[in-house]
This record gives structure tokens, sequence and C-alpha cells, in this order.
């Protein structure tokens, strides 16, 4: 009976939502409006408009700015819908509407976050940001409430719990809007949070399920359509037998990163967190289907294949960053693939529709792992460096943030290459002993990173996924913790955590123009072009974040181990910038894009 | 002489004779074995005891006559005696001696070879972590859904051979079963390796013997041997998580274990899931509590949780501060942990 | 009487090994063991919680909750009680206070040696809502509005009494003058701490070097 009535609601949904899925699809595609974090349910982050080129964006000067008027780490995404931009700040995540153009305030939403949920936020106050769909736009906050706004009004219409800050769980991924779902994702690894996605109705808020990332296969929405490519990822119920009795419930797994869609195949992408806790001596096994990429089903969440990048992870290696989709060419065809920047620091190709790897190379320095065995998918970790109990392993590469975190990277079709901001960090860990209290941090390691080899602590490079190389680097003194954004006037923009905010050319790696901010920056810069028929380009600074607390928050520079470990790798950040707040738009002024321009040399 | 005599034939011929009982009526007897490591040992054992009682036979023997002697000579107290056939004496004794202890090093080496390791590959692998003054045992499996925790009392079966893996915690803690094996050090930092199999089932004891503090007498654990169907079926009960509460005193119960007691203790099968203390989910298939010291029944429970210290003072459980309310329900609790 | 002289003496060695064993002394062949301290009790009496009952208005109650969180005072006169940690003379309180901040995750927010995290820094010595012992200890008993859980329903006092020690025992605030600067030449801060993975102590800022600016740290 309930299967029948399934049936029939299922049918309008997709009927209407068909139509709903065209828009927000057609949306994406317009090169004036960013109507989602990613840009494109592909999370390219590429823009068509080439108004701002590499022959003038010397010009770039700042139009106008906007203070969001919160302290903790601004890590959000502007979207430009319309003729209106949208931001949401940090705790206690405040949603603005401005003019787009002109910067003028339309409405500002404030939601009754509960001030005790920065308690159990492990690495600062953020959020990723906010979705748009069908006049809607959806915000999560921090103590696990997914809200509807109208974004006309700001009006709220309706407002859903999906997480309970006393079971340590919080809320930091930017929503993610398909055919009328919208999926929040859950924060938490640290706290033994069991991880899952919940997909909401994006007109009445009421939750249509809940995949889990542990537990029995009922639980995870594996049944008759998941075909996992490797050996190692079938059997019935692995997310009970890879661990000890129990342990999956408070396993970690969590989803505080990135969704992406493809349309045809009518798959959702996403991965997830870490096991918990960061102790692997309490939990021997695969630990399935943590640090796992999943391909499932928008519709009903049922999973289709799913690869796990690192069973048993020994050093926080979560597996939650974007997954870029692009065909590319591969000897001789033409192969639908996914490109996902581990944070184990291996640089995956993956094909979107079966889960094999193609191929998996480091991008950055490491010591914890030999490669990754492509017969049978598995990573082959450095045996010797294993965190035995009370003992410390040193020189571990790359360090937990990974090689590349949360901050996501871009793709040029122009150039075929993947824009990665990312840090170059190694460290010393050591594991103990740990009980599990709900609501207290489930971690039992010492960590202490600092800088990688070579001394610096980031990178902004471009990397070739077809040739498997880096094509150009920029070293940076501090981990670059910014998102990425490419133009089609092939220009790449990133931003520094000592405050700067650069314009260097995509082919190149020039840099070609830069900008002190008042504030480090670890937001996601964006691009549009305004009412005016002006180019503009969009970015909030306001340092913190995990590696960025530092300086926004009292904590102690003195102690290494401080922020799980961060303060090691960036105590000197509080001589560089003080946390902040604020939107900064900047755009070629009209009287200097008419004139000559004059390139701009490399600082 | 006659304490020595008795004893040897008390620790030759008695183990004939119902070997069972005797292992519980006195279970840290050394000269007792039931297990196929002890029994090993057993005869040098027997051989050491009964070559130090013929040497202090010999040497109180021979004090005695030097004692007794000396008014035999009468007269002249004061004539020094001719020393002669002295060295006789003393080659005699040195020869024999180092002979006797020459071939108790080889017997003891040989030995120790023959404990170090089991017969065949052992049938299960248990690690051993020792705690003031509680004993945590992990039931080690290639299935990683197979492992469990337990504390102060273990099941093993009978006539198969059991590895054990020793680590300390905190300080220096011996593992010692008399009737079953020799003495190994659980030492912090460094994993020692033992075995044990017991050929007959049974209760046996077991106790710290390396002095670890205030509470280092009251640091008991307990092996009990069963046969192959009842060792899997006690096996299958422990890694089952306790059951959820049916009443609504019950889910008080819980609730009052969690906040009071879950900080340290785990209970599988609730969010209790602390690390500090022993682990609860089946404490009441043990019949001892308090690291082996007090039986395991309602009353003592009950004292136990109000008041640690008064019962071994100085243990690493605090006094927990309850009201009665709240100590009956969570004893309440305690009790449906079978 | 050489037989006798040796008894004696191998009996008074024997009892005096036995005697230093029992007093934990470190030098006859074992290794260093901490003190199994006497439990202390505070010697205040606690309020017992009924639902629905009134607070007590009377002196009888509890004089830690006239403990003021904050440092104005109406009138501009105080007479907050000064309560003294009970363990202020327990040498071995900030060991057992360091235990149990390992063990119930305080150094999961707090991180090792008090550096901070989720939680704020313990190590500089500032403290928002109070430095006093008793700040300290109702701090952690009930909670605070931020994201400090409340600790007061699932600790026995004595344990919460043991972790003031030892907040106390890691605090060393980062400058004496009135406030501090941040800089790279001089270099401001100029120590750090050894770190956590090498050495645990309840006494770190014994053991410092010099500021590594993110590089490995000394003695690598």
């Amino acid at each position: 009976m309930r299967v029948w009535m399934l049936f029939v609601a299922l049918s309008i949904a997709s009927a209407t939502a068909t139509a709903r899925a065209d828009d927000l699809y057609a949306l994406s595609k317009d090169p004036k409006q960013w109507v989602m974090p990613a840009r494109d349910y592909a999370s390219t982050r590429f823009s068509p408009l080439d108004q701002i080129n590499a022959s003038n964006v010397g010009k770039l000067q700042a139009a106008w700015m906007f203070s969001v008027g919160t302290q903790g780490g601004q890590e959000a995404a502007p979207l430009i819908v319309g003729d209106t931009l949208y931001v949401v700040s940090s705790f206690p995540n405040k949603v603005f509407a401005l003019d787009a153009t002109n910067g003028e305030l339309k409405w500002t939403y404030i939601p009754n976050t509960n001030r005790a949920a920065q308690g159990v936020a492990c690495c600062d106050v953020v959020t990723r940001g906010i979705a748009y769909d069908s006049g809607k736009i959806f915000l999560v906050t921090l103590d696990n409430h997914a809200v509807a706004l109208d974004a006309k009004t700001g009006k709220e219409q309706w407002a859903t719990q999906t997480g309970e800050i006393n079971l340590g769980e919080t809320t930091t991924a930017a929503p993610f809007v398909v055919r009328g779902k919208v999926f929040v994702g859950i924060s938490g690894g640290e706290m033994g949070v069991r991880g899952r996605i919940t997909a909401l109705d994006e007109n009445t808020g009421k939750i249509d399920y809940v995949a889990y990332s542990t537990g029995p296969d009922k639980d995870i929405l594996i049944g008759p359509d998941f075909k996992p490519f490797y050996d190692s990822m079938k059997g019935k119920d692995l997310g009970v037998s890879t661990w000890p009795p129990d342990a999956w419930k408070i396993g970690g797994g969590t989803m505080w990163g990135w969704f992406s869609y493809d349309p045809d195949l009518d798959l959702i992408y996403y991965g997830t967190s870490n096991p918990g806790p960061w102790n692997s001596n309490q939990r021997p096994g695969d630990n399935l289907w943590t640090t796992t990429l999943f391909a499932r089903d928008p519709d009903s969440g049922a999973a289709h294949w799913a690869y796990q990048f690192n069973p048993h992870d020994l050093w926080d290696h979560d597996e939650i960053q974007e997954n870029v989709l692009v065909d590319l060419d591969l000897d001789g065809k033409t192969r639908k693939v996914l490109l996902h920047p581990g944070r184990n620091g291996f640089m995956y190709v993956i094909d979107r529709q079966t889960g094999e790897v193609l191929s998996a190379d480091a991008y950055d320095a490491m010591t914890a792992y030999k490669g990754v065995d492509l017969k049978t998918g598995r990573i082959i970790p450095n045996e010797d460096l294993k965190p035995d109990l009370n003992r410390t392993a040193r020189n571990v590469c790359p360090a937990s943030p990974g090689a590349k975190d949360w901050q996501p990277t871009a793709w040029s079709p122009r150039t075929h290459l993947l824009y990665v901001p990312h840090q170059h960090l190694c460290m010393n860990y050591l594991t103990s002993d740990v009980g599990y209290i709900a609501g207290t941090p489930y971690v039992g390691a010492t960590v202490d990173m600092f800088a990688g080899p070579g001394g610096y602590r980031g990178e902004f490079m471009a990397w070739d996924p077809v040739r498997r190389k880096k094509v150009w680097s920029i070293k940076e003194n501090m981990p670059v913790w910014s998102g990425a954004l490419v133009t089609a006037g092939d220009v790449a923009f990133y931003g520094t955590m000592d405050r700067w905010f650069k314009a260097v050319d995509a082919k190149t790696g020039n840099v070609l123009w830069q900008f002190h901010l008042g504030s480090g920056t670890i937001g996601q810069p964006v691009t549009y072009e305004g009412s005016d028929g002006q180019q503009y380009v969009a970015i909030l600074t306001g340092v913190g974040g995990w590696p960025g607390a530092v300086a926004n928050a009292q904590i102690d520079p003195r102690v290494r181990n401080a922020a799980l470990g961060f303060v090691g790798a960036t105590q000197d950040l509080p001589s560089y910038t003080q946390g902040g707040g604020e939107l900064v738009v900047f755009s070629i002024p009209k009287q200097e894009a008419a004139g000559p321009s004059t390139p701009q040399h490399n600082p | 002489m006659r304490a020595a005599a008795g004893l040897i034939i008390l620790s030759v011929a008695l183990p004939a004779v119902s070997s069972h009982g005797w292992a519980a009526a006195f279970p840290m007897d050394t000269l007792h074995a039931d297990g196929l490591m002890a029994k090993r040992i057993l005869p040098l054992t027997q051989a050491l005891l009964i070559v130090s009682a013929v040497v202090v036979v010999i040497i109180t023997a021979l004090v005695l006559i030097a004692i007794l002697r000396r008014g035999r000579g009468g007269g002249v107290p004061d004539t020094p005696i001719e020393e002669t056939g002295g060295w006789g004496w003393i080659s005699i004794g040195v020869g024999f001696s180092t002979i006797v202890l020459v071939g108790l090093v080889v017997w003891t080496s040989m030995t120790m070879a023959r404990i170090a390791n089991p017969p065949d590959k052992p049938a299960l692998s248990i690690d051993v972590r020792g705690h003031q003054w509680w004993w945590e045992f992990v039931y080690q499996s290639d299935d990683p859904s197979k492992i469990f925790t337990t504390a102060n009392e273990i099941h093993i079966p009978v006539g198969k051979p059991v590895r054990f893996t020793l680590n300390g915690e905190d300080v220096i803690h011996t593992f010692w079963v008399p009737s079953l094996g020799g003495k190994i050090q659980l030492i912090p930092g460094q994993t020692n390796i033992t075995w044990l199999q017991a050929d007959r089932p049974g209760v046996y004891r077991g106790q710290c013997s390396q002095f670890c503090g205030q509470q280092h007498a009251h640091m008991i654990f307990s092996v009990f041997a069963d046969a192959p169907d009842a060792f899997e079926a006690w096996r299958e009960d422990q890694l089952r998580a306790a059951p959820q509460p049916v009443s609504d005193e019950m889910r008080l119960g819980e609730q009052r274990f969690i906040g009071h007691c879950g900080v340290c203790h785990t209970v599988r099968g609730t969010p209790a899931n602390g690390h500090v203390g022993p682990d609860l989910t089946h404490l009441m298939s043990r019949t001892t509590i308090a690291g082996g010291e007090l039986p395991n029944n309602p009353g003592f429970l009950s004292g136990w949780v109000a008041n640690p210290q008064g019962l071994k003072p100085g243990s690493l459980m605090p006094d927990p501060e309850l009201s009665g309310p709240d100590l009956a329900s969570i004893r309440s609790f305690l009790v449906t942990l079978k | 009487m050489r037989a006798v002289l040796a008894s004696a003496f191998f009996l008074g060695f024997g009892a005096w090994v036995a005697h230093a064993q029992q007093s934990g002394n470190p030098q006859i062949g074992q290794p260093m063991q901490p003190e199994a301290s006497p439990r202390s009790e505070t010697g205040v009496p606690a309020i017992e919680a009924t639902p629905g009952a009134s607070a007590p208005f009377s002196a009888s109650a509890n004089p830690i909750l006239y403990v003021p969180v904050s440092g104005l005072h109406p009138g501009d006169v105080s007479f907050a009680p000064k309560i003294n940690n009970p363990l202020a003379r327990d040498p071995q309180a900030a060991t057992r206070g360091m235990q149990a901040f390992n063990q119930f995750n305080c150094v999961g927010c707090h991180a090792g040696n008090g550096g901070g995290g989720m939680g704020p820094a313990l190590s500089e010595g500032q403290f928002i809502y109070g430095s006093s012992p008793a700040n300290l200890f109702l701090s952690i008993y009930q909670g605070r509005p931020n994201g400090m859980p409340a600790w007061g329903e699932l600790l026995p006092e004595s344990t919460i009494w043991e972790l003031v020690a030892y907040v106390q025992s890691i605090a060393h605030p980062p400058s004496a003058a009135f406030g501090r600067t941040i800089s790279r030449t001089p270099a401001s801060p100029a120590v750090e701490q050894t770190p956590a993975e090498f050495l645990q102590t309840p006494n770190p800022w014994s053991f410092t070097a010099a500021f590594s600016n993110g590089r490995k740290p000394v003695g690598e």
C-alpha cells in the first residue's frame, strides 16, 4: 500500500520536479549569475564571462564592500541570482541580500542559532554557503537547522532541525538542491557523530530520507542497485562488519563538504569524512563507509556505487572534497570521469559511471602512503609509519588536513587544467586511548603540524589530469585555504591567509594583479555580471577556519598542539592578520576599461 | 624437617587425589598444576623444593652438630684444635653443590624453552591490559566485529592453548595463574607475550604478583576453563549489546547510569562509552566485582557503587556522591546487564 | 656468630626493602609509581537537588554559590567569599587533574597543555569567567553559554578540584606587562612549549624552546 502511494507521489514529484531541475540547471548556465556555490552541478567553478581577462585584470579595483558583522572565519561562497547577491556569515549564520551592482542592503535574516553550538564545532564556527532554488534561499545553521527563506523578501518559509548539538553534531556544509530536494550534511567526525546526509522537500521542509555512512545496509540505502567496482566493497552489511561491535554508531563518516550532480546519469556524488576516533587502534577493520565516495540516485538516495579512498584511515584523511565532473580524452576515448583531489595527497581520476579508479597520482609531498593499487583499488600505506598507541609517528606527510582540505578547486574547459589551492604540511602524530562522552570530542590523538619540505606552507597550482602532472605553481607562505575561480578570460583567482587576493594568468601562472584585503581570506571567489553590464568579482574576507582560528579566537600560539595541531603550522599568523568579516566586490571601472591596458608585473 | 617432609609428600601424593577440589580449596597453590605450562614447570619446582629442603636439612644438621659437639672435648677449652681434612669437606661441598646447581640451570633452561611456545597454534588471542587495580581483557579476532572487551573474568576453551599479549597501562603488574602457568610482567611501553592451556574444566584464580600500589593485594582475576560448546556460547553472549530498557524505571536508571557512570564505564548498547574503568556490558555474568575483591550480588554491588573508597581505599573510582534514589535507580539498571 | 650477623643483616635489609616498597620509594628496583593519595573530601555540604525545590537563601547553603562571575559590583563593595582549592596542598592533585583532563576529553576542546582550539586557551591564564579557584570550579561545574559543557552532574567535586589544580598549573600569561605585543621582529611571542607528543607533564611551562614560526619544533 505504501509502495503504491510512494510510486504515485514520486511520479507527480518527478513530473513537476523535472521542470524545476531544468530551471536550476538552466540558471547555472547563465554567465551573468552564480546560483550555486560550485557555479554548476559539475562543480567546475568556471565562469564563461570574459570581460575581465588576462590583459586587463591589472586594472581591477574595489567597487564596494559590505561587512557581515561576525567574528568567526568566513568560508561561504556568495550567490548571485538575478540582480541580487546573497551571502551568509559565520555563526550565527546571518543571511544578507544585497543589490549585486551597488551593494545596497535589501534584507537581513538573523536565525536564532543556539550559541552553545560553538562548543561542539571542531574547526571554527564557519559555514560554506547557501543554496537557491525556485525563488527560495536555503540556509543551514551551525546548530543543525535547515531553513528556507523567500528570496525576494527574506521571510522564513520553514525551518527543520536535522541534528542535535548534545550529540556533538553541527552543520557547516552548503546545502545542495536537485529536483526539489534539499540535501544537507552533518559535521562532527571529531565528536563521534554517526555521519549521514539528509534530503528535505524544498517546499515543506519535511525530511524525505536519510542516508547514513555507517551501519547496516538498510541505513546506508544499499540495495539491489548497488554495484561497487572493487571486491573489497562487495558484501552484506559491511558498514557493521568492518567495525568492532557497536563502534560504527560513533564512527564518523560525516558529510561536511561538497555535492555534485550529473543530470544525464542522474547521480549525485559526495564523499564522507574520517572515521572516529582518530586513534585507529580502537577501531580495527576497514571502517566502511568512512572516507568513501558515494554515487546515489537523488530521488530515493539508493546507492549505485561507492569507492573507499582510505580503508582504516590512520591520519584523519577525510574525503569530503569536491568531485569535479568532466569528460576527458583518455587513451583515445572520451570518458565520463570525475576529478577528486584526495586529502590523502593523491589526485584521482575516477569513472563516474562505475567507480573505477583510472589514475591516482601524488600531487604533494607524501610519506604516509606508497601508492594506490589500481587493480584492487586499495591505497598502499607506508608500513614504517604507524600510529601505534603511545608511540609518536614523526614526519607524516601529508598532515591531517591533507594535501588539500575542503577548499574547492576550479576547472577550465579552455585550458583543460584544474586549479588547486592547497597546503603543504607534515606532522607528528601520537595516538592515545579515548573514551566517548556524547557531545565531547572523540579524537585520541596529539598532533603537531609544521611546514613541509622546502619550508613553504601553501601552494596554488595548475594540474593537468590527462598528463597527470603539475603544470605551474605559486608557492605561498601560508596554507592557501580559499577556493579557486577561473574564467573564460583565462584568469584564475584565489586568496591567501595573509590578506592577498590574487589574479593569475590561467595558462602560465603569472600573477597579474593582487589586492591587500582587510583580513586573510578563506572564502570562495565568485564572478557575475551586474545590471550595469560590468563584470564583478566578489570574495569574503575574514580569516579563521581550522588553520586560522589562532588569529581570530583566544588560542595560544605558544602551544603547538592547539587547534588539533594546526597551531604548530600557523602559530605566526596573528602577526599577519586578525579575524574580520567583509564582502569585497571588485570590478574594472568603466572609464579604465575603455583605455589602453597595461599588464601587471609579477610582484 | 618434618614440615619439609610433609610438604614433599603432600605435593607429590595429593595431586593424584581430587585435584579439582584441591584447586578450588587452595587456588594459589603453586605445587598443583592444572594447565599444560604449569605441568611442564612443576617437576622443576618440586626438584628445587627438594634440593632446597635437603640443603636446609644438611646445613641445619651441620650447625647443630657444631653447636652440640663442642662439649665433648672436655678439659682445656683453649687447646687449639688441629684442622685436618678440612679441604676434603670443602671440595666435596663445593663440587657437589656445583654439579647440582649446574644441573638445575640446565634443567631450568630446558624448561623455559619448553614453555616458551604453545604446543599448537593458539585457538584464541586475548590482549591483557593491567590497570591499577583491575584487569582489562580484549578478545581478539580476525573479524573486527567479533572483538570485545571484558574485565576481571575470562573464559577459555579447555584443552586448547590461548595466547595473551600483555601491556601495563600505568605501572608494572604481573600476570599469574598459579595452577596454569608462570608469571609474566605487564610493562608500560612494552608488549610481552605468553600462553596458557587449561587441561581440566574449572575455575582458576589469577592474581597480580608485582607490587603495584595501595590495592595490589586486591587485583584478582578468574579464568574459567569451559568445554568448547560452553565457551562459544559464552563468547556469543559477550558479543551481544546490553538489552534496551523496557520500562520507564529502566530508562531512568539508564539515564542516571550514563550521567554518573558513563564518563568512565562502557556499556555497549547505550551511549556510555567511557574508557577509564572496566567495561560493564555483561557485569552480571561475572562472579566478582571490584577487581575480584567482592562477590557480585546486589548487596555488595550497591555498597561498592555507593562507597568504593570505603571498600577499596585508594582505588581510582571516586565516591560518586549519589543520593539514595539515584543509587537504587542505577543498581536496578546494573542488574539487567547479564 | 658470623651467621647470626649475616642473617640479622639480611633480615634487616629485607625489612627495609619491604618498607621502602610500601612507601613507594623509587630507588629499590621499582619504576617510579604515582602515589595513591587518599581521596580528599571537600568538606563542603552538597545540596540535594529535588525537582521543584526552591533555592535555599540561608547561609548554610554552599558558599561557593556566592562567588560572583562578573567583576562589576554595584555600590563598589564586595563581600565575595574567598574559597581556595581544598587540594591546594596536595602535590599530586595537578597530576591527577592532568589524567582527568585527558580521560574526560577536556583535551579534545582545550588541546594538550591547554592551548585551545574548539575551546579557548587555558595556557594564557586569561579566563573570561574568572580566574580564582572558585570561578574555575564553577565554570567546569555549571558550563558556560558559548560552548562549555556542564560537568557538575557527571563528575564528583573532588575530580573537579583536581582539574582546577591542573588548570592553575598550566596557566602562564604570555606577558607580565599590562598587555602583550605580537610581532615577527622582534619575535614576540619568543618561546613555545615542548610539544605534548614528546612530553606529558602537569608543568609544561618548564620546558620551552625558541618560537618556530610554523616550522618543525626545535629538536625534531
